[in-house]
C-alpha cells in the first residue's frame, strides 16, 4: 500500500480491440469523406460549436465569478454573492477513507484496468463530496456557510492510496484555507447565511489563485476557439468548392 | 447532399451561434444591471436608517444650539430631499451632502459642552457613526458593481445591445479625499 500526496496522472493506452475499432471507424470515415465529397468535414466546426455551447456547472461558476464583485463579509447583500476569505471550521467532518478531520471532502474510488500490453488505466467507480457548516472570515467580519451541496472546483490538499486494484483519493477543505465562494446569501434569524441557490444553482468554492490564472488566460482561449470555429468553417467551405 | 442543403446547414449554424451569443450578452448585461441595483438597495437601507435618525437628532440639538438653526434646517431639508429622491443618482448626490451636513453638525456640537455630553445626543452620535461605517463598507461593493457594469456596457459588441436597451453608464458613489482620512466620529 503506497500513499501519495498528490494525484498521479497515468497515460491512458488503448487495448488492441479498441485500436482495431478505432481503425475501422477511421476507415469508414475516410470512405464517407470520399463518397460524400469530404462533406463530413463539417463535423469539425460542428464539434467545436457544440463543445462551446454545452452547459456545465463549472462554466456557470466561472461565468458568475467574472460578473460578481467580491463582497466584504460585513456588507453582503441578499441574493447571489461572491465572498473571499479564510475558512473556519464549525462542524468538523471525518473523511471516509483516511479519517482526516476537515471542513469538507471530495472522495473518489478508481478501479484499475489493464490492457493486453499491461498498461494501466484508472476509471472512477465512486465519487462523493460532503461539507459541514463553516465560516468564512475576512478583515471586516465573518459569514456562516451551509455547506450542503457545495461543489469543489479546486482544493488545496489531496491524499491518495493504492490498495489492490483500487485507488482512493481524498481532497480536503480545511480550516485556514483561503478560498473564493459563490452562493446565495439569505437572512437566517437576522444573521447572514450563504447556501445553495435554487435559481442559479451555483454554489461552489475554488482557490482564488487558480481563478486568477483562469481569468488571465480564458479570454485568449475563447478568442482562439472562435477563430478556430470560423477558420474550420472557411477551410471546409473552400475544400468543398 | 446538395449545395443548397449545405448552405442551409451553415446558415442554420451561424444563426444559432449568433442567437446564443446575443442571448449571452443580453443575460450578462441584465445581470450586471441587477447587481448595481442590488448593491444600491444594500446601501439604501442604511441611508434610510440614517435619515430616520435626523428628527431625533434635530429635536435634541435644537434645545442646545439655538444659534445654529441653519445647520439643523439644512439637515431636515436634506432628509426631505432623500425621501423624495427617485433615482439612484439623486440619492447618491444627496447621500454625500447628507454626510457633510452630519459632520458639520457633530463638529459644531463640540462648541456646546452641554450638548456633547447629553446622553441622548451621544447615543445618536454613536448610532450615526456606525451607520456611516456601514455605508462606507457597502459603498465599496456598490462601486465595484458599477465598475463591472460600466465596463460591461462599454465593451464591444456589448455596447450595441446596451445602446438598444438604453443602458447608460452609472455614477460611482465617490469617496472624497478628506473622507479617506475619516475614521468615524470620535467619542
Amino acid at each position: 500500500m503506497s500513499i501519495k500526496e498528490k494525484t498521479t496522472v497515468y497515460l491512458e493506452s488503448k487495448p488492441k480491440l479498441k485500436k482495431f475499432i478505432g481503425w475501422i471507424v477511421s476507415f469508414v470515415f475516410m470512405i464517407l469523406f470520399f463518397v460524400l465529397n469530404f462533406r463530413l468535414l463539417y463535423i469539425i466546426p460542428a464539434v467545436i460549436f457544440i463543445a462551446a455551447l454545452l452547459p456545465s456547472r463549472r462554466k456557470a461558476f466561472y461565468k458568475m465569478q467574472a460578473l460578481l464583485p467580491t463582497s466584504k463579509m460585513n456588507a453582503i447583500a441578499m441574493g447571489i454573492v461572491e465572498v473571499e476569505g479564510e475558512v473556519e471550521e464549525i462542524e468538523p467532518l471525518i473523511s471516509p477513507y483516511f479519517s482526516n478531520s476537515c471542513v469538507g471532502y471530495l472522495y473518489t474510488i478508481e478501479e484499475e484496468r489493464k490492457d493486453d500490453e499491461g498498461k494501466r488505466t484508472w476509471h472512477t467507480i465512486h465519487s462523493e463530496s460532503k461539507t459541514g457548516t463553516f465560516k468564512m472570515n475576512d478583515e471586516t467580519g465573518s459569514v456562516t456557510i451551509d455547506g450542503e451541496g457545495l461543489e469543489y472546483y479546486t482544493l488545496n490538499e489531496d491524499q491518495q492510496v493504492e490498495s489492490g486494484s483500487k485507488r482512493h483519493t481524498e481532497s480536503y477543505l480545511k480550516s485556514r484555507d483561503y478560498m473564493l465562494l459563490i452562493g446565495y446569501a439569505s437572512s437566517d434569524n437576522g444573521a447572514t447565511l450563504i447556501k445553495k441557490d435554487d435559481h442559479y444553482k451555483v454554489f461552489g468554492i475554488a482557490a482564488p489563485g487558480e481563478i486568477s490564472i483562469r481569468n488571465k488566460y480564458q479570454p485568449l482561449l475563447k478568442s482562439f476557439l472562435v477563430t478556430l470555429f470560423f477558420l474550420a468553417l472557411i477551410i471546409v467551405f473552400i475544400i468543398l468548392n | 447532399m446538395s449545395a443548397q442543403i449545405i448552405g442551409l446547414i451553415i446558415g442554420g449554424i451561424l444563426i444559432v451561434v449568433f442567437l446564443s451569443y446575443f442571448i449571452g450578452i443580453f443575460n450578462k448585461l441584465v445581470m450586471l444591471k441587477n447587481n448595481v441595483e442590488k448593491a444600491f438597495m444594500n446601501i439604501d437601507v442604511i441611508l434610510m436608517q440614517r435619515a430616520n435618525e435626523v428628527p431625533d437628532l434635530v429635536k435634541v440639538a435644537s434645545k442646545f444650539m439655538e444659534h445654529e438653526t441653519s445647520i439643523l434646517t439644512n439637515l431636515t431639508k436634506l432628509r426631505t430631499d432623500f425621501l423624495n429622491a427617485k433615482t439612484i443618482d439623486q440619492k447618491i448626490e444627496n447621500a454625500s451632502q447628507f454626510s457633510d451636513a452630519m459632520k458639520t453638525l457633530f463638529a459644531v456640537s463640540e462648541s456646546y459642552p452641554a450638548l456633547s455630553s447629553n446622553t441622548n445626543f451621544v447615543e445618536l452620535q454613536k448610532r450615526v457613526s456606525q451607520l456611516e461605517d456601514k455605508i462606507a463598507d457597502r459603498r465599496e461593493y456598490f462601486n465595484d458593481s458599477v465598475m463591472l457594469y460600466n465596463t460591461g456596457i462599454q465593451e464591444f459588441p456589448n455596447l450595441i445591445l446596451a445602446g438598444l436597451l438604453g443602458y447608460k453608464a452609472r455614477n460611482l458613489f465617490e469617496v472624497k479625499p478628506e473622507e479617506k482620512e475619516y475614521n468615524g466620529i470620535q467619542l
